[in-house]
């Protein structure tokens, strides 16, 4: 809990003097101040100067208007019979501007829809064939399931799961066999989003049908819905109509019309999975939760429902109540669908779901997302909150890797910071720093968005800027060229030695904005630029720069889609920066950043892009890994259960990760990503909590959750791990892949472990997004909790990120106070 | 803090000169509380808002069109809803629509609102810059800030917004606020002390 020395350049004594320091660094101050002569003295400059700002500034003229327009003023009020004719010369323009909004925001609200559409589109790719998954290490694979259309008798089918224990057969066939016999989730897959994959991934057992009917589709509802997914579902509800329906209109309304009615339209019959209700229910009643009635019987009759918890977070909705901006009308406009909106991962058994498979993400865009929103009194809405892009917008340090690979492993385990009796587990990834000296050269087509909606200060301008701070790096190895679209579609600079300092500053100078946009042929002329100079030793790169508005010339975003993923075959790298307010287009710039191999990044203001565009530069730019996947198997020995935070869209389904055609993540120069997992340890996690009382079977006959049988042989030193970790990942021009070490965490039940100051803060950041995302796993953090603790873990910061996050952290905290008021 | 910096600005007194008698509601058949508020607005923001639209516009005449469209504006939104806030909206509103307004006109070279990455660079001395009529020598110094500097100090100093306050009218992060008016002090500072 150090406060780092002042010094007498601290912007922190400016906000001294101006009276915006809370109460503990205001004493911080103070504390210092009376130990230095030189501070005071700063003290007194400062002082003086604000005094006589104060004093000169007052004395410059004030202008007035002129009675005319006073005139007109005041008959606008009423003070005439006829306001609209007397206002006419002036109003005339007001109500153009106000109408060409109006018609900006119903466009807006259609290229949103089309988005959601396309994320449905690509979401589905599960049956391909992959390599063979590998070996369990703790538990042993369900041998094969019975086919659907083999076995007409769907009771036997349960029966003859619970019958079946140790028999032998190629895994492959189990997982053909397994997919072909559960259309369930596929249908899951696409009604829901890709996060399900972690779900389905090919060890579920086969649904128990029931009659298709109105019952069997609200037992549909009751059981295939995660209550993260209800949360979710039923806050965009909210949003939508601004008036909280109850609980069953949620779960029957929204997800008959919406998901259960797109899974029959897929040709699918409705049947309950009582595992998958399994994940279900738990969540929101788990006794685990603090704000739920130990005690309580899972969900029957009375149990507390997730609309309930949802009622009782300290963050509840009516946070949100006065936001007028534009912003939380635009995503409120469209709910759920401008911003992709994964369910919040749920705790899984390693008894059940050993294998837990994603992609990193070193995205970050969420984080300045989420800044804009707090920084302008509001809560951003719980689905641009994406956990893994907080924890990664910050730097940690973790070991370099060694000679020769692409990244280091770090993983460990702590007690939870949120909720004591789990444990908190961290995978971090450091990949190797390029000196920019001896960076490889590289070979940039900047692709620009000059349309005319790109003429705001925070857009073009701003590129421009950007531009120049990145143009000013590049040497005789490197070239940089210049496409725009709008209207139509040119090359504003060709590709260019990056020495040619003169010429590429003229060329950025000259930048306009005007016209409309056409993507496609940007797109197209880029990547052509980029491949007549294609440097084989280098970086070759495609950096995208819009404010979303990017369709017209195209006719659908799966079009765009399918562009940017043919020339992703190219090996030329797509970075997609978005900028001004175009956080609208959220989810489909993130989308088609991922299908080109690329990065997505949100640029809010000249320090993001100096961040992003120069710090971060030989991260984004020089990949030193691609397609990495991270795969843990967890130990039924020793965890009851566990959790993934964030990554919900980065879900891989588990023979995924053994399938080099599997798109994943990929990693630059320098960049840190870290995975943080909540374990619930094994004596913790109590199964009564997993299944639902059955309705048509005697208690008495519930089935015994069905579980992977635990290896007869587990070595005795694994005996208490908590999980093992595997990588994949591709070199950046190779098509195969290659697999680390395993990285192995031994079981910390009993041991006294202290994390380091990098672990806690990576907890506290996840603990914030935890809060902003009303999540029921917040745990028994307060924010007051996690600023002390973030405050204690902030480390040298040499990037200010760190303070800015801790005021971000005191701002929801503000917000929060206002509304307990 | 949002004690309303409506409150503020009355305090600061010295800075609303009444140089207009008040508006005769002689001819007033409407909303006498509208037209109460209406009066209100003008006494407490139309030479601070006419004074913030014209270092934007670079004229007046420009500056009177943004400000009276600002407060037509004003007129239309539900009062309710403005209250506590009403000082940020007009700002805010007024801002969007002098850079609106100044990009149309093209009187200066896309003036933004960016905090341009070097100032020694970007800025010339003071001495090179038109110094305007009736200012003070350090008036005269704030122009060697860049726009974004010079106009977050205005708000500061000029309108007595917080950061926040300064935040939403400009778009700005809070923190960024924080830096702005940090580095825009410090530049103010060093550029006195050349000139002393």
């Amino acid at each position: 809990m150090t406060t780092p020395e002042i010094h007498a350049d601290d912007d922190r004594l400016t906000d001294y003097v101006l009276g915006e320091l809370d109460e503990a660094a205001r004493q911080a101050v103070e504390a210092e101040l009376a130990a230095s002569p030189e501070l005071q003295q700063e003290l007194a400059e400062l002082r003086e100067l604000t005094s006589l700002l104060r004093a000169e500034l007052a004395t410059e003229s004030i202008p007035a208007l002129t009675d005319d327009q006073r005139q007109q003023l005041l008959k606008q009020v009423g003070a005439t019979p006829c306001p609209v004719v007397a206002t006419a010369a002036s109003g005339a323009p007001v109500d153009s501007a106000r109408r060409r909004r109006i018609r900006r925001w119903a466009m807006v609200g259609a290229e949103v829809a089309l988005g959601g559409a396309v994320m449905l589109g690509v979401a589905n790719h599960w049956f391909q064939p992959g390599r063979e998954p590998s070996e369990l290490k703790y538990s042993q694979r369900w041998p094969a399931l019975p086919r659907l259309a083999e076995n007409d008798g769907r009771v036997s089918h349960r029966s003859n799961v619970a019958g079946i224990t140790k028999e032998n057969q190629d895994p492959t066939d189990r997982f053909e066999s397994s997919a072909e016999s559960m259309p369930f989730s596929t249908a899951t897959v696409k009604s829901v989003d890709e996060s399900r994959l972690v779900a389905s991934s090919g060890f579920q057992i086969p649904p128990t049908a029931l009659q298709p009917g109105n019952d069997s589709a609200k037992r549909y509802n009751e059981a295939g819905f995660r209550p993260g997914q209800s949360l979710q579902q039923k806050s965009n509800f909210e949003n939508n109509s601004n008036k909280p329906p109850s609980v069953g209109q949620a779960s029957e309304g929204v997800h008959k019309s919406d998901s259960l009615a797109r899974w029959e339209r897929a040709g699918n019959r409705p049947s309950t999975d009582p595992f998958v209700s399994d994940e279900g229910k738990p969540l929101a009643t788990t006794a685990t939760h603090p704000l739920s009635v130990a005690g309580d019987p899972v969900g029957e009759g009375r149990g507390l429902t997730v609309a309930e918890l949802q009622k009782q977070s300290r963050f509840n909705r009516n946070w949100r109540i006065g936001s007028e901006s534009k912003e939380s009308e635009r995503s409120e406009s469209a709910p759920g669908e401008g911003y992709e909106a994964p369910a919040e991962n749920a705790f899984l058994m390693p008894s059940q779901q050993p294998l837990s498979t994603f992609s990193i993400d070193v995205d970050s865009a969420s984080y300045a997302n989420i800044r804009r929103f707090l920084t302008q009194g509001q809560l951003p809405p719980s689905n641009a909150v994406r956990l893994e892009e907080m924890v990664n917008y910050f730097t940690y340090d973790y070991p370099q890797p060694k000679e020769g690979e692409p990244f280091s492993v770090t993983a460990d385990a702590a007690p939870c910071p949120w909720q004591r009796e789990h444990y908190l587990a961290r995978i971090a990834l450091q990949a190797r720093t390029i000196d920019k000296a001896k960076r490889p050269p590289t070979n940039l087509v900047f692709l620009l968005d000059v349309s005319g909606s790109m003429q705001a200060a925070n857009k073009l301008p701003l590129v421009k800027q950007a531009m120049t701070l990145l143009a000013e790096e590049l040497n005789e190895r490197d070239r940089i060229a210049i496409v725009t679209y709008a209207g139509d579609a040119g090359v504003k600079l060709e590709s260019t030695i990056g020495s040619d300092q003169t010429r590429i500053m003229q060329s950025i100078d000259a930048l306009q904005a005007g016209g409309s946009t056409n993507g496609a042929a940007g797109i197209n002329l880029a990547y052509e630029e980029a491949l007549r100079h294609f440097n084989g030793e280098g970086e070759n790169r495609v950096i995208l720069c819009t404010d979303g508005d990017f369709n017209v010339g195209v006719s659908s975003d799966d079009q765009l889609v399918q562009l940017i993923q043919q020339q992703a075959k190219s090996k030329v790298f797509l970075s997609i920066f978005g900028f001004g307010m175009g956080n609208l287009k959220d989810a489909k710039l993130e989308k088609l950043a991922d299908k080109g191999n690329g990065h997505y990044g949100y640029i809010d203001d000249l320090r993001e892009a100096r961040r992003v565009f120069n710090e971060e530069l030989v991260g984004t730019l020089y990949t030193v890994a691609k397609d990495v996947k991270i795969q843990v198997e967890f130990n039924p020995l020793t965890v009851g259960a566990y959790r993934l935070l964030g990554y919900e869209n980065r879900a891989l389904a588990a023979k995924d990760f053994n399938d080099d055609t599997k798109d994943a993540g990929e990693i630059g120069a320098g960049h840190t990503v870290t995975a943080l997992y909540e374990i619930v340890p094994k004596g913790k996690w109590q199964k009564t909590q997993a299944v639902d009382h059955l309705k048509y079977a005697n208690a008495t006959d519930e089935p015994a959750p069905v579980e992977l049988p635990v290896r007869a042989n587990i070595p005795a030193e694994s005996a208490d791990d908590l999980f093992t970790v595997k990588l994949r990942y591709k070199q950046p021009t190779a098509d195969t892949s290659v697999k680390t070490a395993d990285y192995v965490v031994d079981d910390i039940a009993g041991k006294n472990i202290v994390p380091s100051a990098d672990f806690l803060w990576a907890a506290s950041v996840a603990s914030f997004g935890l809060h902003l995302k009303q999540s029921p796993h917040q745990g028994q953090w307060e924010l007051a909790d996690l600023y002390e603790t973030a405050q204690g873990a902030r480390g040298a910061d040499a990037n200010g990120r760190r303070r800015e996050f801790l005021d971000l952290v005191q701002a929801a905290q503000r917000l929060q106070r206002s509304v307990g008021k | 803090m949002s004690s309303s910096i409506t409150s503020r600005i009355e305090l600061g007194g010295d800075l609303v000169e009444p140089r207009h008698g008040p508006i005769e509601p002689a001819n007033t058949t409407g909303d006498t509380d509208s037209v109460a508020w209406l009066q209100s607005i003008l006494d407490q923001f139309e030479g601070p808002l006419l004074r913030y639209a014209q270092r934007i516009t670079g004229d007046l005449e420009l500056a009177r069109d943004v400000v009276q469209d600002t407060l037509l504006r004003v007129l239309r939104e539900d009062r309710a809803a403005l209250d506590g806030h009403l000082a940020r909206w007009l700002f805010h509103v007024c801002r969007n629509r002098a850079l609106d307004v100044q990009r149309k006109e093209q009187r200066m070279s896309v003036a933004t609102d960016l905090d341009l990455k070097s100032l020694p660079r970007e800025t010339g001395p003071a001495d090179e810059l038109v110094l305007r009529e009736t200012s003070s020598r350090l008036q005269n110094l704030l122009e060697g800030l860049t726009p974004i500097q010079q106009e977050v100090i205005r708000l500061k100093f000029q309108n007595d917004m917080s950061y926040r306050e300064i935040a939403e009218v400009t778009g700005q992060s809070v923190s960024h606020v924080g830096v702005l008016l940090h580095t825009g002090l410090k530049r103010l500072r060093s550029l006195m002390k050349d000139h002393e």
